[in-house]
C-alpha cells in the first residue's frame, strides 16, 4: 500500500474546495487533502508543519487577507518550502498574470474548468504528474495545464 | 612749400630747440660777461691804482731825477760818465715819460674801453633782459602750446575715447541686435513650441475626444451587453416561469394522479361493493345453485383474482403516492431552485443595477469629459486665438525688429561714418600732431619764419613771410634773405652772425612788402643741422613787434574747436535720443516679454489643467481596468459555479429525461455568458492594453491560428491556403486574435457539404491604387485578403456584421456571442486600418484589410 499523497488545497470559496475535494475523491489514486481558507492560513499551515509539508499545494490567487501571489512570492523566499511544487487554480486566465506567475516560481498553472468531469481529469493528470515526479520538468510552454495537453499527455 | 618734407619741419624745430637752448647759452654767457666786466671793472681800478702808483713812481723819479741832477751836478765835475749816465737817464726819462704817456694814452684807451665795455654792459643786461622776457615768452608760448598739445591731447583722446564708446555702443548695439535676434528667434521658437503645443494639446484633445467616443462606444456596448444580460435575465425569468408552469404541470398532473387514485379507490370499493353484493349474491344463489357454486368458486377465484389485482390496484396507488411523494420532492427542489433562481436572478439585477450605475456613472463621466472636451476645445480655441495673437505680436515684434535692425544699420552706417569721420580726424590730428605739427605750427605763427641756407637763399617760407613780403612762396625760395629788408647789409650781417655763431637774437630789421609797407621785427635766428650734426641752415623767426596777430588766430581755432565741439555734442545728443530709442524700445520688449511670460504662465497653468485632466482621465482609465478585472474575474466565477454544479448534478442525479434537457440547457446558456464574458473581455482588452507595433511575418501568425484551430480544421475538412504573405507592422497579439476570429468564422459558417476553403493573401500597394477614399493616395498599404467559400451573407449586412453583438443567425444555428467581428474591427482601427466585407448568400465571403504598411 503506497503512501497516499498529500495534498494542501488554499481557496478561500467552500464550493471549490467541495468540487475539489469531490474531484480527488473520484480518482483511483489515494490522496489525502488539507485546506485553508485563506493566505495568512495558508502560510501559517506551513510554518507550523515542518516535519509534515504536503507533496504538493494548489494554491487559489484571489483570497482574502494575503493573495496568491503573495503567499507564492513567500513560500519561493523560504528555503525550507524550495520543495514545495505550487499549482496555481484560478478562475481567471490573464497572459501577464501567468507570465508574472511563471517567472514568479509556480510549477503549474491550471485554470479552474467550468465542467466537472474535465475538474477531475485536469486533476488527475495533475496528481499523477506530481506522483511521477515530472513538476521538476515545468517550463514555460507546459506551464498552463489544459484540458487538451492534459488529455493528449495521458 | 607747404610740402616741404618732415626732416626739414624738424630740423627747423630742432633750430628753435637750438634757438632756446642758445638762449640759455646767451644767458650764460651774459652773466660770464658780467663777471668778465667786473674783473675789468677791477683791472681798470688796478690800472688806475697803479697809474696813481705810477704817477707817484715818477714825481719821486721826478724827485730822483732831480736828487740825480743835484747828484749830478754835485757829481757832474767828477764823473762825465756819470753825465753820460745821466744823457743815458735822461733818454731813460724820456723813454719812460714817452712810456708813461703811453701808459697814460693806454689808461684812457681802457678808460674808454671800459665806458664802452660798461655801454656794451649795458646792451648786454638790456638783451640780457629781452631775452629773458622772450625767453619767458616763449616759454609761456611753449606751456600755452603744451597745453594746446595737452588739451587737443586730450581731445585726440576724448575723441577716441569718443570713438571708442561709439565703437562701443555700435558693437553693444550690435550685441543687442544680436540678442533681440535671439530672442526673436527664442520668441519664434517658443511660438513654434506653443504651437506645437497647441497642436499636440489638439491631437491630445482629439485623443481625448476619441477616447470619450471610445467610452461612449464603450458604455454604449455595455449598455447593449446590460441589455443582453437583462435580455437573459428576462430569458431566464421566462424560463423561470416555464420552469413554474412546468411544476404546475407536474401539480397538475399529480393531482390527476390522485384524482386517478382516488378514482381508482372509488372504483375499488365500488369492486369491494359490488363482490359484497357477489357474495350476497352467491350466498342467495349458493343454496339456489350448487351449479352457482362451481360457478361462484370461479368467481371467489375471479374475486380472488380482484383482490389480488385490487391489492395490485392499492400497492400501484401506494407506488404512484409515492411517485407523488417523489415527484413533491423534486417540486420542492425545482421550488428551491427555483428560489435559488428568482435569488440569482435578484443578484443578477443587483449586478445589473450595478452595471447599469456603472454606466450612468460613465455617462456621466462621459459626459464629464465631454464637457471637459469642450473646455479643452474652448481652452485650445483660446489658445490658438492666443498663438494668433502671439503670431501677429510676433510679426510686430518681427517688424519692430527689422525696424530695429534697419535703425541698427543705419545707426551702423552712421557709426561707421562716425568713425570714417573719427579716423579722418585723428588721422588728420595724428598728422597735425606728427606731420603737420611742427609744419603748422609754423605756418600759424604769427610771426614771419624762414629758413636761410648756407649762401643766404630762403629756402622755406611760412604764410606769414608771404604776407609780411607780399610775395608768393615759389618766388620768396631760392631768392636772397637780405633782399627784403631795407637794410640789406644788416640782414646779411644778421645771418651771417648766427652762421658763426649759431645763433643770433632779438636782431631787429625791417621787412619791406612789395607795396612798400615797413614792418619791423626782430629776429631770432638759430643753425639747425641734420642727424650727423652738419649745419644745413639758419632758422630765423621774425617777431613782428607792431601786431599780436595769432591771438586771432587763436580765437578762429578756438571757433574751429568750438564748432567741432558742438557738433560733437549735436552728434552726442543724436546718439543720446538713439539710445533713449533703444532703452524705449528695450522698455517695450521687456513689457513685451512680460506679457509673453504671463501668457506663458497661463498656457503653463492650462498645461497643469490638462495634467490634471490627464490624472483624473487615467484614474477613470483605471477604475474601467478595475472594471475590467472584476468582469474578469467576480463575474466568472459564480457562473463557473453554476456550470460546475450542473454537471455534478448531470453526472450523478438521476434525472428525468426532460430535467437532463433543462440542464444541459442551463449549461449551454451558461457557457455561452462565460463566451460573452470572455469575448467582452477581450473586446475591452483590444481597447485598453498598450499597442506596441513590431514588424510580424503574417505567415507565421496564420500557422500559429492554424494550430489553434487544428481539431475545427480536420472536422471541417478545411484547405487554409496563404499565399503573398509578407511582413507587416502590427500589434502581434491582436492580429493573431483577427486572424484567429477571422478564420474561425469561415470555418464556422462554412457549406456543411463543400470542403471550407480558405484563402489568405497580401500586398503591398500605395493607397492611390486601392481607390478607396479614406486611404491616403501617398501611403503605403499592407492589404490582406482573406476569403472562403462558405455560406456568406446578404451584400446588405456587409456593415452591420461589424458591430457589436449583431448575429445574421440563431445561437441554435451558429454558435457565437456576436463579438468576434467588432473585434477584428477595433483591431484594424487599432492598427489605422480599415476593413470591408464583401459577400453573397451562398456564394462565401471576402474580407479586406488595409492597414498602413
Amino acid at each position: 500500500m503506497t503512501k497516499p499523497l498529500n495534498i494542501l488545497l488554499a481557496d478561500d470559496d467552500k464550493d471549490d474546495r467541495l468540487f475539489f475535494k469531490m474531484a480527488l475523491d473520484a480518482l483511483s489514486t489515494p490522496t489525502e487533502l488539507e485546506t485553508v481558507v485563506d493566505g495568512e492560513k495558508l502560510m501559517v499551515y506551513l510554518a507550523e508543519n515542518p516535519k509534515n509539508l504536503p507533496d504538493v499545494l494548489f494554491l487559489d490567487l484571489n483570497m482574502p487577507r494575503k493573495n496568491g501571489f503573495e503567499c507564492l512570492t513567500e513560500i519561493r523566499q523560504d528555503k525550507t518550502l524550495k520543495n514545495l511544487p505550487v499549482i496555481i487554480f484560478s478562475t481567471s486566465y490573464e497572459q501577464e498574470v501567468v507570465n508574472q506567475l511563471f517567472i514568479n516560481g509556480a510549477k503549474y498553472f491550471m485554470r479552474k474548468p467550468a465542467e466537472f468531469s474535465q475538474l477531475k481529469i485536469i486533476i488527475e493528470k495533475t496528481v499523477s504528474l506530481i506522483l511521477e515526479k515530472d513538476v521538476a520538468k515545468s517550463s514555460r510552454e507546459n506551464f498552463v495545464l489544459t484540458l487538451q495537453n492534459s488529455l493528449f499527455i495521458k | 612749400m607747404l610740402n616741404t618734407n618732415k626732416t626739414q619741419d624738424e630740423k627747423l624745430l630742432n633750430a628753435l630747440q637750438e634757438l632756446a637752448f642758445e638762449k640759455e647759452e646767451n644767458e650764460k654767457l651774459a652773466v660770464a660777461l658780467r663777471l668778465a666786466n667786473n674783473e675789468l671793472a677791477f683791472q681798470k681800478e688796478e690800472k688806475g691804482k697803479r697809474a696813481a702808483e705810477l704817477g707817484i713812481a715818477n714825481i719821486e723819479l721826478a724827485f730822483q731825477d732831480e736828487e740825480k741832477g743835484k747828484r749830478a751836478a754835485e757829481l757832474g765835475i767828477a764823473n762825465i760818465e756819470l753825465a753820460y749816465q745821466d744823457n743815458e737817464k735822461g733818454k731813460r726819462a724820456e723813454e719812460l715819460i714817452i712810456a708813461n704817456k703811453e701808459l697814460v694814452f693806454q689808461d684812457e684807451e681802457k678808460g674808454k674801453r671800459a665806458e664802452e665795455l660798461i655801454i656794451a654792459n649795458d646792451e648786454l643786461v638790456f638783451q640780457d633782459e629781452e631775452k629773458g622776457k622772450r625767453a619767458v615768452e616763449l616759454i609761456i608760448a611753449n606751456i600755452e602750446l603744451v597745453f594746446q598739445n595737452d588739451e587737443k591731447e586730450k581731445r585726440a583722446a576724448e575723441l577716441a575715447i569718443a570713438n571708442r564708446e561709439l565703437a562701443f555702443q555700435n558693437d553693444e548695439k550690435g550685441k543687442r541686435e544680436a540678442e533681440l535676434a535671439i530672442a526673436n528667434r527664442e520668441l519664434a521658437f517658443q511660438n513654434d513650441e506653443k504651437g506645437k503645443r497647441a497642436s499636440e494639446l489638439a491631437i491630445a484633445n482629439k485623443e481625448l475626444a476619441f477616447q470619450n467616443n471610445e467610452k461612449e462606444k464603450r458604455a454604449d456596448e455595455l449598455t447593449i451587453a446590460n441589455k443582453e444580460l437583462a435580455f437573459q435575465n428576462d430569458e431566464k425569468e421566462k424560463r423561470t416561469a416555464e420552469l413554474g408552469v412546468a411544476n404546475e404541470e407536474l401539480m397538475f398532473q399529480n393531482d390527476e394522479k390522485e384524482k386517478r387514485a382516488s378514482e381508482l379507490d372509488i372504483a375499488n370499493k365500488e369492486l369491494a361493493f359490488q363482490n359484497e353484493e357477489k357474495e350476497k349474491r352467491a350466498a342467495e344463489l349458493a343454496i339456489a345453485n350448487k351449479e352457482l357454486a362451481f360457478q361462484n368458486d370461479e368467481k371467489e377465484k375471479r374475486a380472488n383474482e380482484l383482490d389480488i389485482a385490487n391489492k395490485e390496484l392499492v400497492f400501484q396507488n401506494d407506488e404512484k403516492e409515492k411517485r407523488a411523494a417523489e415527484l413533491d420532492i423534486a417540486n420542492k427542489e425545482l421550488a428551491f431552485q427555483n428560489d435559488e433562481k428568482e435569488k440569482r436572478a435578484a443578484e443578477l439585477t443587483i449586478a445589473n443595477k450595478e452595471l447599469a450605475f456603472q454606466n450612468e456613472e460613465k455617462e456621466k463621466r462621459a459626459a464629464e469629459l465631454d464637457i471637459a472636451n469642450k473646455e479643452l476645445a474652448f481652452q485650445n480655441d483660446e489658445k490658438e486665438k492666443r498663438a494668433n495673437e502671439l503670431d501677429i505680436a510676433n510679426k510686430e515684434l518681427v517688424f519692430q525688429n527689422d525696424e530695429k535692425e534697419k535703425r541698427a544699420a543705419e545707426l551702423v552706417i552712421a557709426n561707421k561714418e562716425l568713425v570714417f569721420q573719427n579716423i579722418e580726424k585723428e588721422k588728420r590730428a595724428s598728422e597735425l600732431i606728427n606731420a603737420n605739427y611742427a609744419r603748422s605750427l609754423i605756418e600759424s605763427s604769427m610771426d614771419p619764419l624762414v629758413t636761410i641756407n648756407a649762401e643766404g637763399k630762403i629756402t622755406d617760407v611760412n604764410e606769414a613771410s608771404i604776407k609780411v613780403t607780399g610775395v608768393e612762396r615759389q618766388k620768396l625760395i631760392g631768392t636772397n634773405f637780405s633782399n627784403y629788408f631795407t637794410s640789406p647789409e644788416k640782414a646779411q650781417k644778421g645771418y651771417l652772425q648766427a652762421f658763426e655763431k649759431g645763433f643770433v637774437a632779438d636782431y631787429g630789421l625791417t621787412i619791406k612788402h612789395e607795396n612798400g609797407k615797413l614792418t619791423d621785427v626782430l629776429y631770432n635766428a638759430t643753425v639747425y643741422k641734420d642727424d650727423m650734426g652738419k649745419v644745413l641752415g639758419v632758422f630765423a623767426a621774425a617777431r613782428d613787434v607792431t601786431e599780436q596777430k595769432w591771438a586771432k588766430d587763436l580765437r578762429i581755432a578756438n571757433k574751429e574747436l568750438a564748432f567741432q565741439n558742438d557738433e560733437k555734442e549735436k552728434r552726442a545728443a543724436e546718439l543720446d535720443i538713439a539710445n533713449q530709442e533703444l532703452v524705449f524700445q528695450n522698455d517695450e520688449k521687456e513689457k513685451r516679454a512680460a506679457e509673453l511670460d504671463i501668457a506663458n504662465k497661463e498656457l503653463a497653468f492650462q498645461n497643469e489643467e490638462k495634467e490634471k485632466r490627464a490624472a483624473e482621465l487615467i484614474i477613470a482609465n483605471k477604475e474601467l481596468l478595475a472594471f475590467t478585472y472584476i468582469s474578469s474575474h467576480d463575474l466568472q466565477e459564480p457562473l463557473r459555479k453554476i456550470q460546475t454544479f450542473a454537471t455534478i448534478i448531470l453526472e450523478s442525479e438521476t434525472l428525468t429525461e426532460n430535467g437532463k434537457n433543462n440542464f444541459q440547457r442551463m449549461q449551454l446558456a451558461a457557457s455561452r455568458m462565460q463566451q460573452l464574458i470572455d469575448d467582452l473581455l477581450a473586446f475591452s482588452r483590444i481597447s485598453t492594453t498598450e499597442l506596441i507595433f513590431e514588424k510580424v511575418d503574417l505567415n507565421i501568425i496564420i500557422e500559429e491560428v492554424k494550430a489553434d484551430l487544428k481539431d475545427t480544421i480536420l472536422e471541417k475538412k478545411a484547405y487554409i491556403e496563404a499565399f503573398g504573405t509578407c511582413p507587416v507592422n502590427i500589434i502581434a497579439f491582436q492580429f493573431r486574435q483577427l486572424m484567429y476570429n477571422l478564420i474561425s468564422n469561415a470555418l464556422k459558417f462554412s457549406k456543411p457539404d463543400v470542403p471550407c476553403h480558405i484563402q489568405i493573401s497580401s500586398r503591398i500597394l500605395k493607397g492611390n491604387k486601392l481607390n478607396i477614399d479614406s486611404l491616403s493616395p501617398e501611403k503605403n498599404y499592407c492589404h490582406i485578403t482573406v476569403k472562403d467559400n462558405g455560406i456568406g451573407f446578404e451584400p446588405h449586412f456587409n456593415e452591420r456584421i461589424f458591430e457589436v453583438f449583431q448575429k445574421l443567425h440563431g445561437k441554435e444555428v451558429y454558435a457565437g456571442t456576436g463579438i468576434g467581428l467588432a473585434i477584428v474591427k477595433k483591431i484594424i482601427e487599432n492598427h489605422n486600418g480599415l476593413i470591408t466585407a464583401t459577400s453573397e448568400l451562398n456564394n462565401g465571403a471576402q474580407f479586406d484589410i488595409y492597414i498602413p504598411a
